[in-house]
């Protein structure tokens, strides 16, 4: 049989690798944003709905939600992730090792991060996904547009 | 209710090369391994039941065709890509024994040049004494019709044909019933726009033929209305041509939509089936038969309550609702 990547390059091939173990989480607060600071979603969602937190590392701010990115929270995940890779810094990682599993709304919310962030010319690097996570971005070829690190250390290049 | 492929192809007819029927047949024969067959019929029920699609079978090349069967009445099909072909010929096997009209109703998604191109090669519409009534959410169904049957395109042009030839133009929010199928549609985002169809028998099976539907990622709130659109259906044929990534990327604005949210939005609906569609051209039977098993896994993944019936639509697929 031909290979894919012979007839349909843009295809790529899926990656059956599965995730390596993750590592272990640091303390990672300077600051607070997303739902904690918004009435609106902190007053819709349950007590599960997406938590955030971030701190910046050297050059990288290290963005961390934790939660499910499903229909009824996408919206906040974007809005949060719009808003917050308004940085400066060259690099911003999200820290996926938090995140049980993305439907195609919260994907597409990292996609229109991602603009947001070509403004300040900041690059968003993904890292530590479970196995769920590694999966999915491997399905919906998101792996192939966006950078993904075992590990936010390897994300910030130490 | 049954729903017949008769073409799954997006944007191009595709077929297979000599060579590529030559590597089916050779991985057949590895897979049988030395295996023999006491006849035909022994050797077809291996190849459809022990060989993986791709290899014993295939999806098919023709584009956007599909048939909406309540078993009487007039004929009922979405669109008329090069699938039509065969369609036309075997309704006319089925009008012989005499107890259906000589009547087709055509629902159009859109007017590009895939989804019109069967209709020179449609045979009833040279049939004195047939009726064809062409339903579509757009007014220039006819303009689209006629231009394509113009002498610089085709050799027979549209005023020559024989049938009783009629153009009706559609409403969204209005109901319409043909025979024992109550018709609705909704519009959806492609280059000059496009209709999704809800088909809804007596015994309130329902299906949605949406293709050629771009989901926008700046206006994603808009699939709520989509997914009410789908609501509770038996059965979504839903344009599953690229992945999201391509969809969001480099593809943007090129009219169609990805296996991922297709899942996203039948699970948002409530729906039973979902039958992937309008797949991609370069893609070869493997690449399809790839994105059908990702697609099931993407549904396991997700999945929060009911499981999602993945289907992978091909040519010659008959799904009975």
């Amino acid at each position: 049989m031909q290979n894919i990547s012979e007839i349909a390059p843009i295809l790529g091939a899926y990656n059956p690798n599965i995730a390596p173990p993750l590592p272990p989480k640091t303390a990672a607060y300077s600051r607070s944003f997303g739902n904690r600071v918004n009435a609106r979603y902190a007053t819709q969602m349950s007590s599960d709905v997406l938590q955030w937190t971030s701190e910046e590392r050297g050059r990288a701010l290290v963005l961390i939600p934790q939660g499910r990115v499903d229909e009824t929270s996408a919206d906040a995940f974007k809005d949060n992730l719009v808003a917050a890779v308004g940085t400066e810094l060259p690099t911003a990682i999200i820290d996926l090792s938090g995140i049980d599993y993305m439907s195609s709304r919260g994907l597409r919310g990292l996609t229109l991060a991602q603009r947001a962030a070509n403004e300040s010319g900041t690059t968003i690097v993904l890292a530590s996904p479970n196995d769920t996570m590694r999966e999915i971005l491997a399905i919906s070829r998101y792996d192939m547009v966006f950078r993904v690190a075992d590990t936010v250390e390897d994300a910030i290049g130490n | 209710m049954q729903i017949r492929f008769w073409g799954t192809r997006g944007s191009l007819p595709v077929a297979p090369h000599a060579s590529t029927i030559a590597d089916k047949v050779a991985d057949a024969l590895l897979h049988a391994s030395g295996k023999s067959f006491p006849d035909k019929q022994a050797a077809l029920d291996y190849a459809n039941s022990e060989l993986d699609f791709e290899v014993g079978q295939g999806y098919g090349g023709a584009t956007s065709c599909v048939e909406v069967d309540v078993g009487k009445g007039a004929f009922v099909i979405c669109d008329m890509g090069s699938g039509l072909r065969e369609l036309g010929l075997d309704t006319l096997r089925r009008l012989s024994d005499g107890n259906r009209p000589k009547e087709w109703h055509f629902f159009l998604s859109h007017l590009h040049w895939d989804h019109i191109m069967g209709f020179p090669f449609f045979v009833p519409a040279f049939v004195d004494g047939a009726k064809v009534i062409i339903h579509a959410g757009h007014s220039d169904a006819e303009t689209a019709l006629r231009r394509q049957q113009e002498e610089i395109s085709f050799p027979v042009p549209f005023h020559w044909l024989k049938a009783d030839i009629e153009f009706r133009t559609l409403e969204t929010g209005e109901e319409y019933q043909i025979g024992e199928l109550t018709v609705a549609l909704t519009k959806q985002e492609h280059s000059h726009d496009s209709y999704g169809y809800r088909f809804t028998d007596a015994e309130g099976r329902s299906a949605i033929y949406s293709t050629d539907a771009e989901y926008k990622i700046d206006k994603m709130e808009a699939e709520d209305d989509m997914a009410k659109f789908m609501s509770g259906a038996d059965l979504v044929i839903a344009d599953t041509m690229y992945s999201l990534a391509d969809s969001v990327s480099m593809k943007e604005d090129w009219g169609h939509s990805s296996n991922i949210v297709a899942v996203d939005l039948c699970h948002q609906a409530g729906a039973k089936r979902l039958a992937l569609f309008h797949h991609e051209p370069t893609y070869s039977d493997a690449d399809i038969s790839r994105m059908h098993a990702e697609t099931v896994r993407y549904e396991e993944l997700v999945r929060e309550k009911e499981p999602l019936e993945v289907l992978c639509s091909y040519d010659g697929l008959c799904v009975e609702l």
